[in-house]
Order: structure tokens, then sequence, then C-alpha cells
């Protein structure tokens, strides 16, 4: 760049060319002396004079603080002026200044485009073959204006050529200048003259030299509201001397605005005055959009956000972030995002940081952990933090967006608090149920469901849906929730319940709107009574795969009228079909009719009996939930009362063991033993009945009595005959025996030779798989 | 009467496999066992008892298997039994010993792959 400084520099290049201006005319100063004809004499005294005046003038002022243009003019003003010297001091002298014209014809070729020489050119010709002619050296005057002409025309044209070569370079520079988007200028202080380069006037928008070429025009074409920046910056600088950078809008000969990033340097002269100031202009504009887009971008972004360099220092934030941990974001950038960090995870948090720049992915901060944030008064607050990786030409960035969750977790405590923590054991039913709060997890939502352990072994169930979400419908839900239980427990039928429960709905105003079905259960005689406030149907499962949707008693939600009339619906329920109440979070997906939801979930409950549990995760699986509602359900299923004692007897025959199996699997199945326990408690009893019968009793005669009695979760059974005990096959009955003791909790045999034999053993079951959700 | 057991035969390469489908108890043991026997001719390499779909099989059963391992190891014939996993029937047999004395496979395929 350095070397090719001069060559673009019409102020340097003037310089150059003053000195040599000066030699050639010393020179010529110096041959005027030679002839020493009294005539020539004084003339070209006058006219050495003359030039030594000019250039001592030039000397004197400094080349540089001579306006450029003035370099122009000079070579045709210096060769009017030895013309005039020429005619004046006689004709023999004419010889002496070809010199002088030579140098004259150098430099307007040198400075001035071809054409605009040519008059210099012209004149000197005119000055020099005259002056020839009239030395009379030549037999033929001709031959004079042809070396006149031939000997100035080659100088010139020799010359031009040089400068185009060199003109060359500066298109060179200037296409290196296209590429990169960066313009170059120069601004010569004294003559105020500012000189641009090609790829600057493109940037300007303008044609080559179509700007006034001074300060002030500089000044022209800066955004009005940043000249007095630029201005102040470059007359600063004109100060102290010191290189300078700024950034300012553009506004452009077509009115459009570019962002320039310019940067300079002022040269002075030997007496520290600013001579000159160069600086360069690069187009950002794009760069500057990209970046203010991201801004925007992240300024945009719900979540607070900081940015944080690989040094650690916080590069960026939004107003949210600003918001979040108070403080002003110019607090913020530029400062360790530790600041943001409680205390106590300061030390540890650089390593964790550096690792995620060693494996950077955009991922959850510190899956599993609780993490905090730090405000500016020291207040510290649960969040949740994702980080991403931001690879830029600045390095690598992460971008994380903290989430505040402190209301998320409050909502969590909230939610549990909505249902009951484990459902009670209620004999006659099995009860399922599941919760599953939706949304984006901050806001709460209105659903609950509750169960009743209310008089003489009844049960009441309710499931309801306060509309809207959030804190205010949750604190509405508790209120109908206890309220309710309240009603319930004074043993209101279900329609009187939701009657109250709507009245004290409606006192609460404020548009409250809830949905409740509310029913009782009474398991011995199977009735279900149900009141529905506005609520989906309950939907009723047969054994055999049959569904149906409970539609009656259903009116209007609670908090809606001031008066509604519930009614109450009854149903009978078989033992094994399964009664389910939801909630809309189950049947309603977005862009879906509700029947289709209603069909859905009959189709995905129909399907014949299967246990509570597994049925609410199949309806889970298939049904919901989608993320945004909650998702709630509660599941009863009538049970027979196991009796709790089996009595049978049975003949002493081996094909009577068949149905003996079957007799007591029912029952086993009654106490709800799970299929494991099913099968070892009746292969224990198998055996023993086996047993009686083979070695008991000679063929054809006697019976074997069996007494099977629940308590609790005990399973005993007794397994006795009545025979002589016959002579035994001693592995055999001991594999027998075996295979009791494996699978039985405890096994104990008496026998006496008058009463028979007694097996005596006992099992405990585990609890039922169904029960507390 | 219905009966307990159902037995199917078919030939899988030299041995000859049986599917003992339904219960076995005291009733129907030594039929079962007597059946088995007659079909396993002398020329067959030995007998695979599949016990698939077997619900139930008591120490009567077991009296059965213990047997018939005997009488055709006698006869330099081997038998083997299938047995899934969780099935109810290989607990039986597990308790009583039988996996000690008679392979045991957890499908008819599994006892094609060990040969």
């Amino acid at each position: 760049m350095r070397g090719l400084l001069p060559v673009t520099s019409p102020v340097v290049m003037a310089q150059a060319f003053a000195y040599l201006f000066g030699v050639g005319a010393t020179l010529t100063l110096v041959t005027l002396f030679l002839p020493h004809d009294p005539d020539r004499f004084v003339p070209g005294i006058v006219g050495a004079a003359a030039l030594a005046a000019t250039v001592a003038a030039v000397m004197l002022i400094g080349f540089e603080r001579i306006p450029i243009r003035t370099f122009y003019l000079l070579p045709g003003l210096g060769a009017a002026i030895v013309t005039v010297v020429v005619y004046s001091g006689g004709a023999n002298a004419a010889a002496a200044y070809g010199g002088y014209y030579f140098w004259a014809v150098l430099a307007a070729f040198f400075f001035l485009d071809f054409w605009r020489a040519v008059p210099t050119l012209a004149i000197a010709v005119v000055g020099y073959g005259t002056a020839l002619v009239a030395q009379g050296d030549a037999a033929d005057p001709a031959l004079n204006w042809v070396m006149a002409a031939g000997t100035l025309t080659v100088a010139g044209v020799l010359i031009s050529l040089l400068r185009q070569r060199s003109e060359r370079l500066v298109e060179l520079l200037g296409e290196a200048q296209g590429v990169a988007h960066i313009g170059s200028w120069e601004w010569h202080v004294p003559s105020d003259e500012v000189a641009w380069s090609r790829e600057l006037y493109r940037l300007y928008g303008l044609k080559p030299g179509g700007f006034p070429a001074n300060y002030a025009g500089l000044l022209s074409y800066v955004h009005p509201e940043d000249r007095r920046t630029v201005d102040l910056t470059l007359r600063e600088a004109l100060v102290d001397h010191s290189p300078f950078s700024f950034e300012h809008r553009v506004v452009r000969h077509d009115g459009a605005t570019r962002v320039v990033h310019g940067r300079g340097q002022v040269e002075t002269d030997d007496s520290g005055d600013p001579l000159r100031v160069f600086g360069t202009a690069q187009d950002v504009t794009d760069q500057r959009r990209t970046q203010e887009q991201f801004r925007q971008l992240v300024e945009s972004a719900p979540d607070a956000m900081v940015i944080v360099n690989e040094q650690g220092r916080i590069v960026l934030v939004n107003a949210q972030a600003e918001r979040l941990f108070s403080y002003a974001r110019e607090e913020l950038v530029g400062r360790e995002v530790e600041a943001l960090v409680p205390e106590r995870f300061r030390n540890s948090h650089p390593g964790h940081r550096g690792n995620y720049f060693l494996d950077p992915e955009t991922r959850a901060m510190g899956a599993g952990l609780d993490l905090w944030g730090l405000k500016k008064d020291g207040t510290e607050f649960p969040v949740e933090i994702s980080l991403s990786p931001l690879p830029t030409d600045e390095g690598m960035l992460v971008s994380s967006a903290i989430r505040d969750i402190t209301e998320r977790k409050r909502a969590e405590v909230l939610e549990r608090s909505f249902v009951p923590e484990r459902l009670p054991e209620i004999p006659g039913v099995r009860l399922a149920a599941r919760f599953e709060p939706g949304g984006a997890g901050v806001e709460v939502g209105g659903d609950w469901y509750d169960v009743l352990e209310l008089d003489r072994g009844s049960i009441g169930l309710a499931i309801g849906d306060v509309a809207g979400r959030g804190v205010q419908a949750a604190a509405i839900m508790a209120q109908l929730r206890n309220a309710l239980r309240a009603y319930a427990f004074e043993l209101h039928p279900p329609a009187a319940a939701l009657e109250r429960l709507n009245r004290l709905a409606w006192t609460h105003g404020d548009g409250v709107m809830a949905t409740v079905v509310y029913l009782v259960f009474d398991p011995s005689s199977g009735v279900v009574r149900l009141a529905n406030a506005g609520h989906l149907p309950p939907l009723l499962a047969n054994q055999d795969g049959s569904t149906v949707y409970l539609e009656e008693a259903r009116s209007l939600p609670l908090g809606v009228r001031r008066a509604t009339a519930y009614t109450d619906a009854e149903y009978r329920l078989a033992p094994g079909s399964t009664l389910l109440l939801y909630t809309d979070g189950l049947i309603e997906k977005r862009g879906t009719p509700i029947d289709d939801g209603l069909a859905r979930l009959a189709r995905s409950v129909g399907v014949g009996h299967m246990k509570l549990e597994e049925l609410c995760d199949r309806l889970l699986a298939d049904l919901g939930p989608t993320g945004e509602d909650d998702v709630t359900m509660l599941a009863l299923s009538p049970i027979q009362i196991a009796p709790e004692r089996l009595q049978l007897t049975m003949p002493a025959e081996p094909v009577a063991l068949g149905s003996f199996r079957r007799t007591l699997r029912g029952w086993l199945q009654q106490c709800e033993a799970s299929e494991e326990e099913g099968y070892d408690i009746l292969l224990a009893c198998n055996e023993a009945a086996s047993n009686a019968i083979e070695h008991a009793y000679g063929p054809g005669d006697g019976t074997v009595q069996v007494l099977a009695a629940l308590s609790g979760r005990e399973v005993s059974v007794t397994v006795r005959d009545f025979g002589q005990w016959r002579e035994r096959r001693n592995d055999e009955r001991g594999r027998g025996l075996g295979l009791m003791e494996a699978v039985m909790d405890s096994v104990s045999v008496v026998t006496s030779p008058q009463e028979g034999t007694e097996v005596r053993m006992i099992r405990e079951l585990e609890r039922s798989g169904d029960g507390a959700a | 009467m219905e009966r307990l057991e159902e037995l199917g035969f078919e030939q899988m390469g030299d041995a000859v496999l049986a599917r003992l489908k339904g219960e076995v108890d005291l009733s129907n043991a030594r039929s079962v066992k007597e059946k088995l026997l007659d079909a396993v001719p002398n020329t067959a390499s030995g007998l695979v008892l599949d016990l698939s779909p077997t619900h139930h099989l008591d120490s009567s059963g077991v009296r059965v298997i213990f047997e018939l391992a005997e009488r055709l190891d006698n006869r330099r014939q081997k038998l083997e039994l299938v047995v899934p996993d969780e099935s109810n029937v290989r607990r039986v047999l597990q308790l009583t010993g039988v996996h000690r004395i008679v392979p045991m496979f957890s499908s008819v395929d599994a006892v094609g792959h060990d040969r």
C-alpha cells in the first residue's frame, strides 16, 4: 500500500514534479549565461530572474502548500514567459531556451491528461520553432520546425506513456478497493483539496470527480445526524495528530443511506502543522444490518438472553435480561457472566463454562440440577437455562436463554395439592387416577379430582375443571374442591351438593366458571348416583367392551347463573365394568372436533376388561397429554367383594381335581391375588389334594375337604382327608410336599390315625396392584 | 367329561415333537405318559416335549417327565423340553429339579439351534 501511495496522491506527484521543474529551470538558467552576447544578456538575465523568482517563490511558500491546480497551469505559463523573453531578447537565444520548453512539455504531459497538455505542447513548439528559425542555423527553416515539434512531441508522448503506466497502478488499487469495499481519500489541509479513490466515489454513489472536492463537500454527504461527530473527530485529529476512526452514515446521491467505517491519520509538515489527512472508508452497511437484525432477534426473544464470549464476558443482553437481573445493559456488557451467578456457585462456574466451549451444543444447562440466578440486589431466584453455541467472526459465543421459574416452582407445589396424595383403599372398588399438569409449566391449570369415603361404605368421586389457568384459577379450584368436600360429607345427594356449590361459585363473582361431575357410588348395591355441572359425560365401559357415555343429568356449569337446578341420575355398575371420569385435556386436540375425541376415547376404553392402572396408562399413551392442557382422569371399577371363606368337599378321585382347581382359581381372583400368587396357591392346594386322593383312600371311596379363608391379605388353606394313611411312596409324596413348601409361606401336616391327615398352608398376598395413583 | 389335555405330534428332524396343551394332574398323568412313549418309535432320535401351551402341571406331571427321561435314556433316546421363560410350568420344573436332568429350552426354535 505504502509503495503505491505516491502514485495515488496528486500532492506527492506535485511535489515530485516541483523538484524536477526546479532543477530543470535552474539548468536552463545556467545555459543562458553561456553565450556572451551583450544583445541577449539583459533580456536573458530578466528571463532567468523571472524563472528564478518563480522557483524561489515556490520554494519559499513550500511546494506542498501551493494548490495543485497551480502546477497544472505552470508549464503553459512558463512556456509563454520564455517565448516573450525569446522575442524580446532576439532570435539567437532560442536554442538555449529549448531546454526550458522541453521541461514545460514534460511537466504538462506528466501532470495533465494528454489532450489538456496539447496546448502547452503547441505553445512550446511555436516558441521553440520560431526561435530556431530566427537563429537561422539550419539552411531550411522547415527543418527547424520539424526539429522543434519532433523533439518536444516525442518527449511529451514518452512522459504521457509513463503517466498512463502509473495510472494503471492506481486502477489496480481501485480494483482491490472495489473487492474489499474500501475506498481511500486524502485531504490536503492547506489547500483544502480532497481527493477520493474511485471506490469511494462508488460508495457514495457518485461519478469520479462528481463532488465538490473540499472539506465542506466531504461533510455534505455525511448523514446530518452524524456530521457533527465526523467533524469533531477530524478536527481533534488535526490538533493531536493521532490516528482516528469513526463510523457514520452516508446519504448517497441517490438518497440511500449506507454505513461507513472510517479510519485515518494525519501527516504533518516539519513545523508540526497538519499537511494532509488520509484515510480509508469501508462500507459496513451489510455487517451492521446483520448485527442489527441479530440484536433485534435477541431483543425480541421471550426469554432473558445473555450472550457470552469465550472469556466468559457478557457481549450482549436484551431488555428481558435487564429486567430479570435488575441491571442496566451498560452494567452487564463487558462484565464476567459469573456476576449473575450466586456466590456459592461462582468458583465452579468458569469450569463448567470452559467445558461447554469444548463441546458446544444446544442443550439445557445443568440437566437435573436446580439452577439459580442472582439479581443486582443480591436476591436469588430459580432459573432454567438453555445454551446454544453461536459461531461468529469474533470467535465462539454462547447464547443463554434464561427463564425465571419461580412461579413454576410455586405452581408445582400448588398442583400437587389439587389431588389426593394417594387414593384410599376402599372395599368393593378399584380406583385409579392420573393427573398430568399441562401448559408451559409456569401456569397452574384448573383441573382437580377428589375421592371421599362417605358414610356406610359409599364413595364420593368428583372431577372438575375451572376455566382459565394460573394462580387465580387454582385458588378458585381449591375453594370449590373444599366446599364440595364439606357438602359431600354432609351426605347431600350429588345434585344438591352441586346446587350449593353453584351458589358459592356465583357469589365469588369475577366470571368464575367451572365444570364438575360429582357422584356417589354404593359398592354394596353397585348403584352410582351422579350429577353433572356442564362437565364432559363420564364414560361407562362394560366388561364385554361396549361403552356408553352417561349423558343424563347434565346441566349448566357452576357460576354461570345464580341458581341452576341440577338433577341426579342413577346407573347400576356391573362388576368388572369401568366408570371413567376425565377432563377435556384427554379428548380435546387442537383442530379436531370434540366428537372425534369422544369417539377416540370410547374406542380406546372399549377393548374389554383390563386392570385400571393399565387402562390409565393406555389412555395416556393413546390420547394425551398434548402438553397444552391438563390431563386428568379418575377411573372406578366395582369388584365383587370376595367371600371370606371358600369351603368345598370333593370326591377323592383324580378326575375331581380339574373342577376343584377352577373353583379355587375363581376365588383367588376375587381375593385379588396376582397371577403368580394365584398359581402358587393353586399348585400347593392341588398337591395337597392329590396326595389325599392318592394315599388316603382305596379306590372309589372317601372325600377331601378344602377350606380356604382370606383374612386381611393372608390366605390360609386347609386340605384334609379322613382316610387311613396308606403305605406311602416316599419320593413322590416328598416331591409334592417340597413344592408346597416352596410356594407357600408355611406348610404344616398333622396326621392322626383316627381322623386322617390335615395339611395347613398360609400365604400372604402382596397389596393389590390397583390402588393409590 | 372334557379332556384335560390335548396332545399333538409332528416330526422334527429325527426326533418327535409333541405339543402338550391343557393340564396334567393325577387324573391324566399316566395316560399322557403312555401316549408320549407310544409316539416315539425306536428309530427316532428322541422326543421334544413342548410345554408352551401347558397351563397346569403338578407333581404327577413332574413324575411323568422323570419317567419319560429314564425310559428314553434306556432306549438311548433323548428327551428335551420346551418351556417359555415366563411360564408358570417352568417354576414347577425348576422347584422340582427337572432342569438339572432334562435340557430345557425357551422355544422350539431354540432346540433346533442348540443342535
